[in-house]
C-alpha cells in the first residue's frame, strides 16, 4: 500500500482493523504496521481515536491502558493482570518475558529496541535484588545515566551503596552494593570479588563485544567473573541484533541459560526525506525505495517545535565546532523562545559557573550557553561529564527544545525526541555497527507518554542524498560474531595495542599499577630514574607541587627538560623509542594541565588559566597600562589587541596515537577578537579525560610507584597520589574513593570527624549545610 | 442452548409470496458461561502474549474467571455497555450458528473466525454455513439489551446486500463451502439469516413484526431465509 493511499484511503477503519487483526496474532513486532498507525493516526485522528484504546491493549502497553470496552480489551487485561500477579510488577509482555527468564535462568541474552521499557526492567531488577549487583556499561556518559538514577530509585535507602567504580567503602553501613562501571573499571573488581556477594551482572549495551580492543577486555572480564562466580546470573541486553544467543555461544554458556529476541515495537514512526528544506514522505519498508515520496504541504517541522516538540539532529562535531549548525538550522533555531522556567535557568547558572563562562558578552563569552538560553543543546563527546550531566537533565526535564548530539547520543542515552534528524550520515566502525547505531538512533524518534490510550510516533528526516543508503541500511540486519575476539589472533593490530590485547588474553594485566606485565617491565628496565629524579626535584617544593604559573616561569630550558622527562618516562612503557611529532606535542600541552589538575584546581580555573596563557594575558595588561598612562590612544591600543594573536596549543588526542597531528585548536594567526570560549572548554575536558586520565596517568603513577619501591623516596608516593588522585592528603583519598569530587571535597572537607574504608563519621555541624549539599552527602549519613 | 421451536413460516398467513423457504426458530441460551468462557479461551489462545509463554495457563484461567463471572451476570442484569453489548452479540451469533447446525443439518464454515478471529469488530457478515440444499448463509446477529432488535439485523442484511459484502466473502468461502455451493452462490441462489436477541415474552409478536418489516420483503427472493430469535 502507498502513503497517499494512507493519507487519502475512504476506507481507514478497514486497514486499521487489518493491523489490528494481525497485532492480535503476531503481536507488535511489524515496524511497517506501526508506520502505518502514524500515518492514520495523523491524518485521521478521529476514526483512528476509535480504535485507540483497543490498540494499546493489543500491542500490551498495560501502563497506559484503562478500563476495557470490549471483548479483547478484556482478554488483554486479564493477560495484564496475570502478568502483574505473576511478576509483581505492571510489565508489559516484553519485560514480563524477560523478567521471567532473568529470574529462572542463569545466563540471559537478550535484544530488544529502544525504547521497549528495558529501563524500566532494570529498575524493578535493581529494587528487588537483595545481592550486590554489577552493572557494566560502555561508556562514562551511561555510566553517569545510570548513577543518576539509580540513586534517585534508591534515595532514602542508606543501605545501598552506589558507586561508579569499584571500592569497598562504608561497610558497616552497607547491606547491599550497586556498581556502575565500564568494562575497564572491571579489573578492579578482581581483588575484592570474593569479598562481595554479588549476585547479578548485568552487561547492558553489551554489543560492545564487537569492538577490537574494548570487546576483547568486555569478553575477558565476563570469562573471569564467570569462572570465579559461575552462580552469580549475568544478563546480557542489547539494542536490536538478530542472534544475542552469540553472547551465551562465545562462552559456553549453555546450562541453564536462555535467549531472547524481542522485535516489539512501541511507538510508530514517519519518514521525511529533505533537500533545501523541503520535505517528502516516504517509507523504508516499501519494496522499492524510488517509487514514491509524497510532499509535505505543511510547515512539518515548524509545527512540531511550535507545539512544545522537540528536535534531535545528528551533526557532525565539526559543524558543532565551527558553528555552521546555527546557519543550516537557523529556520528552527529562531522558533525557540528565551527559558523563563526558573529550574532551567538555575540549570544553565549552574552549567555556566562550572566552564566559568562570563554572564555577558565578553572574552569568556559561550555560544553554548546562548543557545540554551533559548532551549537549544549541544551533546558530543568532548563536553565536559558534569555538563553532559546538566544537559541531559535540562533535556530529560523537557526544557530543551532542539538537541544538536554526535555520535555520544547513540551510545544508550535514554533521551526521546518528536523528531530526528540525521544531518550527518557518517557512522563509526564495521557495516553491522553502522546499522546498529542508525537503528538506535532512529529509535529516538517519538516520545513514548504515559498519556492514557495514546498511540505516540515520531519523524525522522534522512537528507534526500542519502535515503537510498538509508533504506539499505534499515533492510539490513545486525548481528553478533559467535567467537570471541579473545580466541583470535592479533597479529594484525597496529603495535601500540599489542601490549594491551595479549594482556587481555593471557590475563597478564595488573590491577595495582593498571597496566599490563610487560609494559610494567619495560618500565622497570628503562633507565628512566635521572628523569624521575629530575621531576620530583623541580615538581615538589616542600612535599606539594609547584603552580602551573611556576612551570611557566621556568626558563626555556628547565621547561624543555621538564618536557623531556615526561615524554622519556610516557615513552618507556610503550613498545616504542619515539613519539611522533603529534604525540609530542600533544604531551606537551598537557603538561601544565596536569600540573593544574594535581594541584586540585577545578575545572573552571583550569579553562581559565589555559585562557589567559592562549589570549597572551600579559600582553594585553601591558597594552591597557600603556592606555592609562596615556602612551597610547584607545584607538591603538584596540589596534594592538586585536594584532596579538592566540597562542598555538595542540588539539588534544588520547595517546599514543602515531596519526595525532600537531594542528592547533585556532587555525594559525588567529586574532584573540575571535577567541571561541566553547572550543577552550571542550579541549580542555579532552586534555583532562582522554590524554591525562586515559593515557598518562596510569604509566606516571606506575612510573612514580616503581621508584619509590625501589628507592623509598617518599616524595615519588607523593608525586604518584597526586597524579592518580589529584591529591596527596589522606582524607581527601578517602572521599574520593567515597565517589566525591574534588568541588564537593572542598566544601565537605571541613564537616568530616573520621573517615575509613568502614563509614564517615561527619560532624554535628553538617545539620547547617543547605539542602543542595545535604543531598550530596545524606547517602552517607 | 435448547431449541424452544422451528417452524416453516407460511408467507401468505401475512399476505406475502416469497420464493423460497422461510425459517423461523426461538432458542434460548442456557449455556452463557461456557459461552463467556469460550469467547475468552478462543481469543487469548491465539494472542501473541500467549505465545510468547509469559503467563501460565493455570493462572490465566483463574483470573479470567472474574471476568466471565462479570459477563454472565452483566448480561443477565441485562446491563448497557459496550462489553456487554457485544458479549451479547457473541451469544445471538453463536447460539444462532449452533442451531443451523445441531438442528437444521447445516454445515459449519469457519470464516468469520478464521478471517476475522472476531476481534475486530469487522463490518460484514457474522457467520456462514452451507445447508443441506447447498445454500451458503449469511448470518447477521444483533443484540439488544432493552429491545428486540430483529429490524437492525434485517436491515443490516439488506443493506450489506446492497454493498455486496456477500459477494466479497466468496473469494474466502471458496476454501470452506461445497463447489455446487459456490456454484449456487454465483448464480445469486443464497441464504440469509436473521439472528437476534429477545426481550419480552411475547415471542409470536416479535417474530410477526419481523416478519411484517419492509426490509424483510426485500429478502423474500432468496431461496432460504431464517430468523432466530434468541432468549437469553
Amino acid at each position: 500500500m502507498k502513503i497517499t493511499e494512507y493519507i487519502n484511503h475512504p476506507e481507514i477503519d478497514n486497514v486499521i482493523k487489518d493491523i489490528i487483526d494481525n497485532l492480535h496474532s503476531t503481536g507488535p513486532t511489524n515496524s511497517q504496521e506501526f508506520e502505518k498507525l502514524s500515518y492514520i493516526k495523523k491524518f485521521h485522528p478521529q476514526t483512528f481515536s476509535m480504535y485507540e484504546s483497543k490498540l494499546m491493549h493489543l500491542i500490551g502497553l498495560f501502563y497506559k491502558t484503562t478500563k476495557p470496552s470490549n471483548i479483547i480489551e478484556e482478554v488483554y487485561s486479564i493477560f495484564a493482570d496475570t502478568i502483574q500477579a505473576e511478576t509483581g510488577h505492571r510489565f508489559t509482555p516484553v519485560q514480563a518475558s524477560a523478567f521471567q527468564k532473568i529470574t529462572n535462568k542463569n545466563y540471559f541474552s537478550f535484544s530488544a529496541p529502544t525504547s521497549s521499557g528495558k529501563s524500566y526492567l532494570f529498575r524493578e531488577l535493581i529494587l528487588k535484588a537483595e545481592t550486590d549487583i554489577i552493572i557494566v556499561v560502555p561508556s562514562r556518559a551511561l555510566i553517569s545515566e545510570y548513577l543518576f538514577r539509580v540513586r534517585e530509585l534508591l534515595k532514602g535507602d542508606n543501605s545501598v551503596l552506589v558507586l561508579q567504580f569499584i571500592e569497598n567503602v562504608n561497610i558497616n553501613r552497607t547491606s547491599r552494593r550497586i556498581y556502575i562501571i565500564t568494562p575497564e573499571r572491571g579489573e578492579d573488581l578482581f581483588s575484592i570479588i570474593h569479598s562481595l556477594n554479588i549476585g547479578l551482572f548485568l552487561f547492558d549495551e553489551a554489543q560492545i563485544s564487537e569492538e577490537r580492543i574494548r570487546g576483547m577486555r568486555f569478553d575477558s572480564f565476563v570469562r573471569r567473573v564467570d569462572k570465579l562466580l559461575p552462580n552469580a546470573k549475568k544478563v546480557f541486553t542489547h539494542p536490536f541484533v538478530q542472534n544475542p544467543e552469540a553472547q551465551l555461544k562465545k562462552h559456553g554458556f549453555v546450562n541453564n541459560s536462555d535467549f531472547a529476541r524481542y522485535n516489539h515495537n512501541s511507538v510508530g514512526k514517519i519518514f521525511l526525506s529533505e533537500k533545501n528544506n523541503t520535505f517528502k514522505y516516504f517509507s523504508p519498508y516499501a519494496e522499492n525505495i524510488d517509487n514514491e515520496q509524497v510532499f509535505v504541504e505543511v510547515e512539518l517541522i515548524e509545527n512540531i517545535l511550535k507545539n512544545n516538540g522537540t528536535l534531535l539532529v545528528y551533526i557532525s562535531k565539526s559543524k558543532i565546532y565551527d558553528g555552521s549548525y546555527i546557519l543550516d538550522f537557523a529556520k528552527y533555531i529562531e522558533l525557540c523562545p528565551k527559558i523563563e522556567n526558573i529550574e532551567a535557568i538555575e540549570i544553565i547558572n549552574e552549567l555556566r559557573d562550572f566552564i566559568g563562562a562570563s554572564e555577558r558578552a565578553g572574552e569568556k563569552h559561550s555560544y553554548m550557553i546562548d543557545m540554551m538560553e533559548i532551549g537549544i543543546v549541544v551533546h558530543h563527546g568532548s563536553m565536559p561529564l558534569f555538563a553532559r550531566l546538566l544537559i541531559e537533565k535540562f533535556v530529560n526535564k523537557s526544557y530543551a527544545k532542539i538537541c544538536f548530539a554526535t555520535s555520544t547520543l547513540t551510545q544508550g542515552i535514554n533521551m526521546p525526541f518528536d523528531v530526528v534528524w540525521i544531518n550527518n550520515f557518517r557512522f563509526d566502525g564495521d557495516e553491522n555497527k553502522k546499522n546498529l547505531d542508525l537503528k538506535n538512533l532512529i529509535g529516538r524518534a517519538g516520545r513514548s507518554t504515559l498519556v492514557p490510550n495514546s498511540f505516540d510516533y515520531g519523524y525522522v528526516v534522512i537528507e534526500s542524498k542519502n535515503v537510498a543508503r538509508f533504506c539499505n541500511r534499515m533492510r539490513n540486519n545486525t548481528s553478533l560474531k559467535e567467537t570471541s575476539m579473545l580466541d583470535s589472533s592479533i597479529d594484525d593490530l597496529p603495535e601500540d595495542l599489542k601490549d594491551i590485547s595479549e594482556a587481555i588474553k593471557n590475563d597478564s594485566f595488573n590491577n595495582d599499577l593498571h597496566l599490563t606485565e610487560s609494559q610494567i617491565e619495560r618500565l622497570s628496565n628503562a633507565d628512566i630514574n635521572s628523569f624521575i629524579e629530575f621531576i620530583l626535584e623541580s615538581f615538589l617544593k616542600d612535599n606539594i607541587p609547584i603552580t602551573g604559573k611556576d612551570y611557566y616561569n621556568l626558563d626555556d630550558d628547565s621547561r624543555n627538560k621538564v618536557k623531556n622527562a615526561f615524554k622519556q618516562i610516557y615513552i618507556s612503557h610503550l613498545r616504542k623509542n619515539n613519539l611522533t611529532r603529534g604525540e609530542a606535542s600533544v604531551l606537551s600541552v598537557s603538561i601544565p594541565i596536569l600540573l593544574w589538575k594535581i594541584q586540585g584546581k577545578s575545572f573552571k580555573e583550569i579553562v581559565s588559566l589555559r585562557h589567559a596563557f592562549l589570549t597572551n594575558k600579559d600582553e594585553q595588561r601591558r597594552i591597557l597600562s600603556r592606555l592609562r598612562k596615556n602612551e597610547i590612544s584607545s584607538e591603538d591600543a584596540s589596534q594592538l589587541r586585536k594584532s596579538i594573536t592566540i597562542r598555538h596549543s595542540t588539539i588534544a588526542t588520547p595517546l599514543p596515537d602515531p596519526s595525532a597531528t600537531t594542528a592547533g585548536i585556532f587555525p594559525r594567526n588567529t586574532s584573540i577578537i575571535d577567541f571561541d570560549y566553547d572550543i577552550l572548554v571542550y579541549d580542555t575536558y579532552d586534555y583532562l579525560d582522554k590524554v591525562i586520565s586515559l593515557s598518562l596517568s596510569d604509566p606516571l603513577a606506575a612510573a612514580f610507584q616503581l621508584y619509590y619501591n625501589q628507592t623509598l623516596d617518599q616524595r615519588a608516593l607523593t608525586l604518584r597520589n597526586y597524579i592518580k588522585y589529584g591529591t596527596n592528603d589522606e582524607l581527601e583519598i578517602w572521599l574520593l574513593r567515597y565517589g566525591f569530587g574534588f568541588e564537593e571535597i572542598d566544601w565537605l572537607k571541613q564537616y568530616i570527624e573520621y573517615v575509613d574504608e568502614n563509614e564517615i563519621i561527619f560532624s554535628q555541624q553538617i545539620t547547617n549545610l543547605s539542602p543542595t549539599k545535604f543531598e550530596l552527602i545524606e547517602r552517607y549519613v | 442452548m435448547e431449541i424452544l421451536s422451528i417452524d416453516i413460516v407460511n408467507m401468505e398467513d401475512y399476505g406475502k409470496t416469497s420464493k423460497g423457504l422461510v425459517y423461523k426458530i426461538h432458542v434460548k441460551i442456557t449455556d452463557v458461561e461456557s459461552r463467556a468462557k469460550e469467547i475468552i479461551q478462543s481469543i487469548s489462545n491465539k494472542s501473541w502474549i500467549n505465545n510468547l509463554g509469559v503467563v501460565e495457563q493455570m493462572s490465566y484461567a483463574a483470573r479470567a474467571e472474574k471476568t466471565i463471572v462479570k459477563l454472565v451476570t452483566q448480561i443477565f442484569e441485562k446491563v448497557d455497555d459496550t462489553v456487554t453489548e457485544e458479549f451479547g452479540e457473541y451469544l445471538v451469533s453463536e447460539s444462532a450458528r449452533d442451531s443451523l447446525i445441531n438442528h437444521m443439518d447445516h454445515k459449519f464454515i469457519p470464516l468469520a473466525e478464521i478471517w476475522k478471529e472476531k476481534i475486530t469488530g469487522n463490518p460484514g457478515f457474522d457467520f456462514h454455513t452451507e445447508s443441506s440444499a447447498n445454500l451458503i448463509t449469511f448470518g447477521e446477529a444483533k443484540y439488544s439489551s432493552n429491545s428486540n432488535p430483529h429490524t437492525i439485523a434485517i436491515n443490516q442484511i439488506v443493506g450489506f446486500i446492497d454493498d455486496k459484502k456477500d459477494i466479497m466473502d466468496f473469494v474466502h468461502l471458496k476454501n470452506f463451502a461445497s463447489d455446487e455451493a459456490m456454484q449456487k452462490a454465483i448464480n445469486g441462489e443464497k441464504a440469509y439469516v436473521a439472528a437476534f436477541s429477545i426481550n419480552g415474552q411475547q415471542y409470536e409478536r416479535i417474530f410477526r413484526t419481523a416478519i411484517e418489516s419492509d426490509c424483510f420483503e426485500k429478502l423474500l427472493e432468496y431461496p432460504e431465509l431464517y430468523l432466530i430469535g434468541v432468549e437469553i
